[in-house]
């Protein structure tokens, strides 16, 4: 199996096997763009993720190498949050702070079925809670001026919550 | 009071805290202090989007913050097409990010309708759902502002004395003058039509104008002569759906025939209710010349589709 090095941006080199770092979008085209088929040498700069996150998405990447193309996001189609394997539901018991850099991971390096299952457990943070439990779980600032809220707040009056 | 403490005074302990999961996650917090607001907001539209929740929850969702507030306005709201507009959570049959339960009080405010074109600029299709408890004292208003949908359905039912004097007439009227653009209307809601007859006529429809440009026409519940419904009907009508609720449904076919009206010459895709008698099939076997599908209702569980 060809290996190539992947660069953290905490310069931290990574050894991947070449099928499982073509999983990356962002990978895939820079390595198909460099004529890259195996380790030459030189790591490849991964700048936007520092050693901690690479090493997970690199295990993600493992454990999901063989699984089906994930389908292109159809707006349409219904959307679900109930179907995260237990496996990725365990993977990501993490704290916040690192499911954000995951999640920011998994876009700069256009792994989509990582950014699908990631954003569906924030999804799942979400659910059922009000705007202000919303920002409590989540530190966010309530940055309406008062009239603003009370706006918005008359707006909200028309629609039910639940 | 100084403190002094020996780092190798817990070297002991380490081996026990590295095989804690919480002291694992504690390291990487501290190395991975990322919030949500470090998000671009694509991705934030995408976790909302997974929540797949109904349009009236995600009007709550706003109060998050400016952000959220933007991002559900500006790129889940501005792009939104359909609308189906609910007042009892009992009509909602099928889950849809489009439904919108609203509280009656909207459809009693002069405002809301406004509040919907600057929530939804580029609506094409409003479904409003009707319910006996509540009164749409300004159905006709909230339709008018929409003036640019394509689409309307009007479902339900309606309770005809909870409604102003010539609430039909006068939304029928508004359809009439200011929704230019209606392609397909639906109306479908029990006691819209038949209401405000005068006690010694049949209801009528009169909407020359926009049945002339309709391309689908679905009608139920409709207790007038169908032979006003068809002679409106402009070449363009490809298709036409007639409900049960359609009473004198099988007299009507025989008196249209002399009108030769234009859908017999366009309608492609007719759906008959179980009512419609052998009679009434085979007719619109004979005179719909361009009938490509036509569709027999059984019962509510049974439908066959000839092609």
């Amino acid at each position: 199996m060809p290996i190539i090095k992947l660069l953290s941006s905490d310069e931290e080199p990574f050894e991947v096997d070449v099928d499982i770092a073509r999983m990356s979008i962002t990978l895939r085209t820079m390595l198909d763009d460099l004529g890259i088929e195996e380790d030459d040498g030189e790591p490849i700069p991964v700048q936007n993720v520092n050693s901690s996150i690479l090493r997970k998405v690199i295990q993600w990447c493992t454990y999901h190498k063989n699984d089906p193309p994930t389908p292109d996001d159809d707006e349409q189609r219904e959307k679900r949050t109930d179907d995260i394997p237990s496996w990725d539901a365990d993977f990501l018991k993490v704290d916040q702070g690192t499911l954000f850099e995951i999640i920011l991971a998994a876009n700069y390096l256009d792994i989509k079925g990582l950014l699908d299952v990631t954003c569906k457990t924030v999804a799942n943070m979400i659910r059922g809670k009000t705007p202000e439990e919303i920002r409590k779980t989540f530190n966010i600032k309530n940055d309406f001026t008062p009239q603003e809220e009370e706006q918005i707040r008359r707006e909200n009056e028309w629609c039910e919550e639940k | 009071m100084k403190l002094n403490i020996d780092c190798n005074t817990f070297e002991h302990l380490k081996p026990m805290l590295l095989s804690d999961n919480l002291f694992k996650s504690n390291v990487q917090s501290k190395s991975n202090n990322k919030t949500i607001l470090d998000l671009p907001s694509h991705l934030i539209r995408k976790i909302i989007i997974q929540l797949n929740y109904p349009t009236h929850k995600l009007v709550h969702l706003r109060m998050v913050s400016k952000q959220w507030k933007s991002i559900i306005n500006k790129t889940i709201f501005a792009d939104q097409e359909t609308l189906n507009l609910f007042t009892s959570i009992d009509d909602i049959k099928s889950s849809s990010k489009d439904n919108c339960l609203v509280r009656s009080k909207a459809m009693k405010n002069v405002k809301f309708g406004s509040f919907l074109v600057r929530l939804f600029p580029r609506l094409q299709s409003l479904v409003v759902c009707l319910n006996r408890n509540v009164g749409f004292y300004r159905l006709s208003e909230l339709v008018r502002t929409v003036h640019y949908i394509k689409t309307l359905s009007i479902i339900g039912e309606l309770d005809p004395y909870y409604q102003n004097d010539n609430f039909c007439s006068n939304l029928f009227e508004t359809i009439e003058n200011h929704l230019s653009h209606l392609t397909d209307l639906e109306m479908s809601a029990r006691n819209l039509i038949h209401y405000n007859r005068p006690r010694w006529g049949k209801p009528l429809i009169k909407m020359l104008k926009t049945f002339w440009n309709l391309q689908s026409l679905t009608i139920d519940n409709y207790q007038g002569e169908m032979i006003h419904v068809f002679t409106q009907l402009g070449p363009k009508c490809i298709q036409l759906r007639l409900g049960d609720g359609l009473t004198s449904l099988n007299e009507s076919f025989p008196k249209i025939r002399s009108y030769f009206p234009n859908c017999f010459h366009s309608v492609r895709m007719l759906s008959l209710p179980t009512s419609a008698n052998i009679e009434t099939i085979l007719f619109c076997l004979n005179y719909f010349k361009e009938l490509n599908v036509l569709e027999l209702s059984f019962d509510k569980n049974f439908t066959v589709r000839f092609f």
